[in-house]
């Protein structure tokens, strides 16, 4: 019995036994071998890819030189795959796509490159302009260009797209705001210039063919189909009776406007009408009819304010409606001269005598800008700089000022 | 030496001299006011005024005023049988667009008025010898006209644009200036029923492309200047091509050089001297189509009022001796409302708002519709055209000869429009001839009464100048109309009419009295004109005044100012006839 209740025999480990060195040599060696696989594995793994990418590349060069674009394509994706994170294989096959002209494929590969590669910004320029013209996606377009400058504002390039863009679709608001954009920075073209004077009132011809296409791109664009329209209205129509027949299938202004009530465009349209016909009653319904945040940043609706209060006595609200209008767009003729008139016949002759002389150098420079309509290589940079440098000195403009006097004195 | 005296003295209007005289007394000089403030202030001008003041017509009844101007052509009916020729030829040649005009004088003093008729012909001819003569229509009795042309020595056949009559040599018969493409002549009348061409010797031979023409003592010295509008540089004999797709096309404005206009000061010798870039009036891309001599801001010295194509119009102030500044812009009369040029050609003169201030209308081309220049006094003008209602009426339409006078007399301006393009573009739609037009002042809007005014209105014609008379000396604005190449109109006015008066002048520095202004006053009414020189386009009117007066045949009161400044007031003058006013004498108004 004792027994059952004696303690069981406990087997004490045997004390681990110090490694001798003759057991412990292989240690460091592994440890070496093990610390040094890992860089040289890395080495190893690096040199074969650079070998690939160097064998990618050198592919891709050769492939190019043959101009085997469909091989490129298929090899610059492979490497792409590899390496994503860089612009080479993307612009190895943003160029295939472009020769095999797959546009889509072309401005998805030239998207991928990275913005910090030096190289994104000339892709996106490039991006931008196959959005534009070969897709017909003009806003796309624009939104590129907008990235592009986001990248680097000095990209004269896209400060010049998205002011054309802005202007050929008639949003003078934002166009104006990035023609500011550009003078402030020096990166205006000089066609900027001519779009700082007539951002107000300019219909181009070019509109109609413009947007036409753009239209195609969405058919519901209520932005298209008014830019379109509002040429034939104001000009084609008008002045060359062959155009009549080629626009028939354009809806009538009356037409539009009842499809698109609020439209500026449409809406200063007939205002100008209505204002020529002195129907008091009708331009105050247009002026109503501007969408509030519209109207208060639009010289149009200004003047067509003015033109009201002036028509209903309130000479004081009307010069300052006009004020208005000049603050907004200080380069438009039509407000100089409508202040000059209402400042002459208030017999306030010094300031109206200011406004004259502004409204004579505006007029001048839009009958410049008119011209251009009819032959655009005719535009004289020099003399339509300097002339616009004496009228932005007159009204005080120091931002165009010292621009302009930068492009006049480097001419 | 009978024909002159018949000028003033009445000779009868057949012709001959009469002792049933119907011709007016004429008002003896009353007392001149020396205030050049307010001639109404003289109030007792009223009681030296003689009462021998013969009607010439016996007044018309006046029935209630419901009616709008009403006109019949009877061209035909009188024997005024004339069609201007442009010469079209197919080649589109810039001249043929823009001729011609007529003027209306009595040339030989029987008291009957006369009719002058330019011609065109071939523009390019290398005949020009064998080109039509321009026609001079003597009125040998009432209502019955004749050619004498030949008879009276106005061999005239250069391609001829319009005509500018008034008495440069003050010899009691008035001179007749034609405006050319190519030299213009001066016809000297002779007195005798014949005329002879002094255009060299007088200085006046403008060489260039001339349109309209008009007289006006500009210096103050007494005698007739002559203001001639150039429009471009054009030689229809080495025409530049223009055109469309190989289809020829007038020329645009716009794309031709612009030539100055002149200014021919009378030396009173009979001779001018070239002087309009020494005197101020000229300005810049000058195109002149139209002109007005009159006192535009009231300062008693007569202004001019030019209408360029596609370019800016000038007004030229007259600052004294003869030296003038160009105004236009300033004053608010060059450019539209909107601040754009327009293509202006002729252009009418009146005071349609009853201001005392004269306005402006001017004609456009197509599309831009015409312009009212309401003129607000010392502020200058403000472009009213679409307030009283004129903008849309006018837009299809291209005009030229325009006159603003009260035709129905219901004591308010009209406005007469001749309407007619330069090229055929019915293929494209666009009307080519048109009917004129005739707008109704029924304040604070014109009304468009065309449609109401008689069949002459539903004819579509190509019309150019247009010049008013009463050649029938009924009291009433009678016009003649020019056409392109179909018979020229006269208008007879066969308006149910108001009360009316009919002033003529006998001045003692310009025998007619051009620059005299008139204001009368009949209650409330307060009415302004002015004998002004050229206005419509191309034209010479009779020299003379017609108020309107509705349906008040109340005598009125008048306030006259000669052209050298003299103001005279004339009070209880009765209505319904027509007085010739002579200018007192200086020495009478110290008697």
């Amino acid at each position: 019995m004792d027994a059952s209740f004696a303690r069981p025999d406990i087997e004490h480990p045997t004390p681990a036994r110090p490694l001798t060195g003759t057991r412990r040599w292989w240690i460091l060696p592994l440890a070496i071998l093990i610390a040094a696989a890992v860089p040289i594995g890395y080495l190893f793994q690096t040199v074969m890819h650079n070998r690939a990418i160097a064998a990618y590349e050198q592919q891709c060069q050769d492939l190019k030189l043959k101009k085997n674009w469909t091989e490129l394509a298929k090899v610059a994706e492979s490497w792409s795959k590899i390496e994503p994170g860089t612009a080479d294989p993307w612009l190895y096959r943003g160029e295939a796509a472009e020769e095999l002209s797959d546009w889509k494929s072309m401005i998805q590969h030239l998207d991928r490159i990275p913005r910090t590669d030096s190289r994104a910004v000339p892709a996106l320029l490039k991006k931008s302009i196959v959005e534009f013209e070969k897709l017909n996606r003009p806003f796309d377009g624009a939104r590129t260009c907008d990235q592009v400058l986001e990248l680097n504002p000095q990209v004269t390039a896209a400060h010049k797209q998205t002011v054309f863009f802005y202007m050929m679709t008639l949003q003078r608001k934002e166009a104006l705001r990035r023609v500011r954009r550009a003078i402030r920075l020096s990166r205006e073209s000089p066609e900027t210039y001519v779009f700082l004077v007539s951002v107000s009132w300019l219909n181009p011809a070019s509109l109609y063919h413009n947007n036409t296409i753009w239209l195609e791109s969405d058919p519901e664009s209520e932005i298209f189909e008014v830019a379109r329209a509002m040429p034939v209205y104001t000009t084609l129509a008008k002045n060359d009776p062959k155009h009549a027949a080629v626009v028939e299938h354009i809806p009538t202004a009356e037409k539009l406007l009842e499809k698109y009530p609020h439209n500026p465009e449409l809406l200063s349209f007939f205002i100008s009408l209505s204002i020529s016909n002195g129907e008091l009653e009708r331009v105050q319904e247009l002026v109503q009819a501007f969408p509030r945040d519209i109207g208060e940043t639009d010289p149009r609706y200004w003047r067509a304010r003015a033109w009201c209060e002036e028509a209903l006595g309130d000479v004081d609200q009307a010069e300052k409606s006009l004020r208005r209008g000049f603050a907004l767009d200080p380069y438009w003729w039509v407000i100089h001269f409508q202040l000059h008139d209402l400042l002459r016949r208030q017999q306030r002759l010094d300031d109206a005598a200011y406004f004259f002389k502004v409204y004579k150098l505006s007029k001048d420079l839009s009958t410049e800008i008119t011209s251009l309509n009819k032959s655009p290589e005719s535009l004289d940079e020099q003399n339509f700089c300097r002339k616009l440098l004496v009228l932005a000195e007159l009204i005080e403009d120091d931002e165009v000022v010292n621009t302009l006097k930068r492009r006049v004195v480097t001419q | 030496m009978g024909l002159l005296l018949c000028v003033f003295t009445g000779c009868g209007q057949n012709g001959s001299s009469s002792t049933q005289d119907t011709r007016p007394a004429e008002i003896k000089p009353v007392k001149a006011t020396n205030s050049q403030i307010d001639l109404s202030k003289d109030k007792d001008a009223s009681a030296e005024i003689p009462s021998v003041v013969s009607p010439r017509v016996a007044t018309k009844p006046v029935s209630r005023l419901t009616t709008f101007p009403h006109f019949e052509d009877i061209a035909e009916k009188i024997g005024v049988s004339f069609t201007y020729l442009n010469g079209a030829s197919g080649k589109s040649l810039m001249v043929e667009s823009t001729g011609g005009g007529a003027g209306w004088f009595d040339f030989d003093g029987d008291g009957l008025l006369d009719l002058y008729l330019c011609q065109g012909g071939n523009p390019a001819s290398e005949n020009r010898p064998y080109e039509p003569l321009d026609q001079l229509f003597r009125q040998i009795e009432p209502d019955r006209f004749v050619a004498v042309t030949e008879f009276a020595a106005v061999f005239e056949r250069s391609y001829g644009q319009g005509v500018a009559i008034a008495d440069f040599d003050d010899d009691g018969f008035d001179d007749v200036y034609i405006t050319n493409v190519g030299p213009n002549a001066l016809f000297k009348n002779q007195g005798d029923g014949t005329f002879i061409d002094v255009s060299s010797e007088a200085g006046v031979a403008n060489p260039l492309w001339s349109s309209s023409a008009a007289w006006g003592d500009l210096d103050g010295d007494g005698d007739l200047d002559l203001y001639v509008c150039n429009y471009v540089d054009y030689d229809p004999y080495h025409p530049i091509p223009c055109g469309n797709g190989g289809k020829p096309g007038t020329c645009h404005p716009e794309t031709m050089d612009a030539v100055p206009d002149e200014c021919y000061f009378n030396r009173g010798n009979g001779t001018f001297l070239p002087e309009a870039q020494s005197r101020g009036l000229f300005g810049p891309l000058n195109k002149a189509l139209g002109v007005v001599i009159a006192d535009m801001n009231n300062d008693g010295m007569p202004d001019v009022y030019v209408t360029n194509d596609t370019t800016p119009n000038f007004l030229f102030i007259n600052q004294g001796s003869g030296q003038f500044v160009e105004s236009g812009t300033q004053l608010g009369c060059s450019v539209s409302r909107d601040g754009l040029p327009q293509a202006s050609m002729g252009v009418a003169l009146g005071d349609f708002d009853q201001n005392g201030w004269l306005d402006l209308y001017c004609t456009h081309f197509t599309q831009e519709s015409n312009t009212l220049y309401k003129n607000l006094g010392p502020t200058g003008f403000q472009d009213v055209t679409g307030i009283v209602g004129l903008h849309a009426p006018t837009l299809k339409y291209l005009g030229f000869g325009t006159i603003m006078a009260d035709f129905n007399q219901d004591g308010h301006e009209d406005i007469f429009v001749s309407n007619g393009h330069i090229d055929d573009w019915r293929e494209s739609g666009k009307l080519w001839q048109m009917e004129p037009q005739i707008f109704s002042y029924e304040g604070p809007r014109f009304v468009d009464c065309g449609p109401m005014a008689g069949d002459f209105f539903k004819k579509t014609v190509i019309g150019r100048g247009v010049a008013r008379a009463d050649f029938d000396n009924d009291g009433d604005w009678d016009l003649a109309v020019v056409h392109q190449n179909t018979p020229t109109a006269i208008l007879r006015n066969d308006s149910s009419r108001g009360n009316w008066l009919k002033l003529r002048f006998v001045c003692t520095t310009n025998r007619r009295g051009w620059g005299t202004r008139v204001r009368l006053r009949q209650g409330d009414r307060n009415l302004v004109q002015e004998m002004a020189g050229g206005t419509s386009y191309a034209s010479a009117h009779e020299a003379a005044i017609i108020f309107g007066l509705g349906e008040n045949s109340a005598a009125v009161h008048l306030e006259i100012r000669w052209p050298d400044g003299e103001l005279q007031s004339i009070d209880d003058v009765k209505t319904n006839q027509e007085l010739v006013l002579r200018q007192p004498r200086k020495e009478d108004l110290r008697n």
